[in-house]
């Protein structure tokens, strides 16, 4: 099956806190550490690990804005939009088939 | 199994979700559009502004509006990317979209105008304001559905301005402020149904 190769290729997303993060980014224009910190109940360290990851990946941009005082931002890039979509539509068909 | 139906239900919440945000972004865009127009009126209105206002006041409306109309357009087709529902409206659909206004406003706003449609100038003037919003709003929805997909949400924004051509022809006074009111109808009514989708696919 094409689309569980594909699934089990994509260890970016696999993971739920990446894919909940991704989930989270896509429908805004950048969201703040701090928000991704209590939306998602994790440590600081967990989530900067886990963002860092996607970073790496070129899922995220991660930048300083200056809010009340300067502060970590993310946005989600084109790719990581349009791998998120692949990835759930992969997963909605292996659903669908089983 | 059971453990196979939650996914599949989580899956289908999440998609839900994404696609009311891209509904609720189009409601916003029909929202801005509508807060340029009626905060005109509101000036026209409550003071006696002159012509040349128009010419400050509409460029400066329109670069603002657009800027926002851009990242909205951004936005939507980042959702349509995961949700199966592109909006991928390539190089030649957004000059289609650009020359619906374009060929709008020669319509409205000079070829109509000049022809005296209505029984005075002001109503004239309301004939081509409609057919301007109609004709704009109708060939960009075309558009839409050629290249992205069928918004049904947009249908009152054209029609409703069209079904009121008849009415402001005739018009002795206020067929301005009929055209305005139907616009400004066509517009909310638009928000509605974007919002009332919103919902809709957050309950399926």
């Amino acid at each position: 099956m094409e689309t569980l190769r594909e699934l089990s290729r994509n260890h970016i997303l696999g993971n739920p806190i990446r894919l909940g993060i991704m989930l989270y980014l896509l429908p805004r224009e950048k969201v703040l550490f701090r928000e991704l910190l209590q939306v998602l109940e994790v440590t600081p360290g967990n989530l900067d690990s886990h963002l860092r990851a996607l970073e790496k990946a070129g899922y995220v941009e991660i930048y300083k804005v200056f809010a009340d005082r300067p502060r970590t931002a993310v946005r989600i890039t084109e790719k990581g939009a349009e791998d998120t979509g692949k990835y759930l539509r992969a997963l909605k068909n292996v659903l669908n088939s089983l | 199994m059971q453990e196979v139906r939650e996914l599949k239900n989580v899956l289908e919440r999440v998609e839900g979700k994404l696609i009311a945000a891209g509904k609720l972004y189009g409601a916003m865009n029909f929202g801005v559009w509508l807060s340029v127009m009626l905060f005109y009126y509101s000036i026209i209105g409550v003071a006696d502004i002159p012509w040349q206002f128009n010419l400050i006041y509409w460029p400066v409306a329109f670069i603002v509006a657009m800027g926002f109309t851009g990242r909205v357009w951004k936005r939507l087709q980042r959702l349509g990317r995961v949700t199966g529902r592109k909006v991928e409206i390539s190089g030649k659909g957004g000059i289609l979209i650009a020359l619906s206004w374009i060929t709008g406003i020669i319509l409205g706003w000079g070829v109509i105008p000049h022809m005296s449609p209505g029984v005075n100038a002001e109503a004239s003037m309301a004939v081509g304001f409609l057919s301007f919003i109609a004709f704009s709003v109708f060939a960009m929805w075309l558009v839409f559905a050629r290249y992205g997909r069928i918004e049904r949400e947009i249908i009152p924004a054209f029609l409703i301005p069209a079904t009121g051509i008849p009415i402001a022809k005739g018009m002795e006074t206020g067929a301005m402020a009929w055209a305005g009111f139907l616009v400004g109808l066509g517009f909310s009514l638009a928000v509605l149904a974007y919002i009332y989708s919103a919902f809709k696919a957050i309950e399926r």
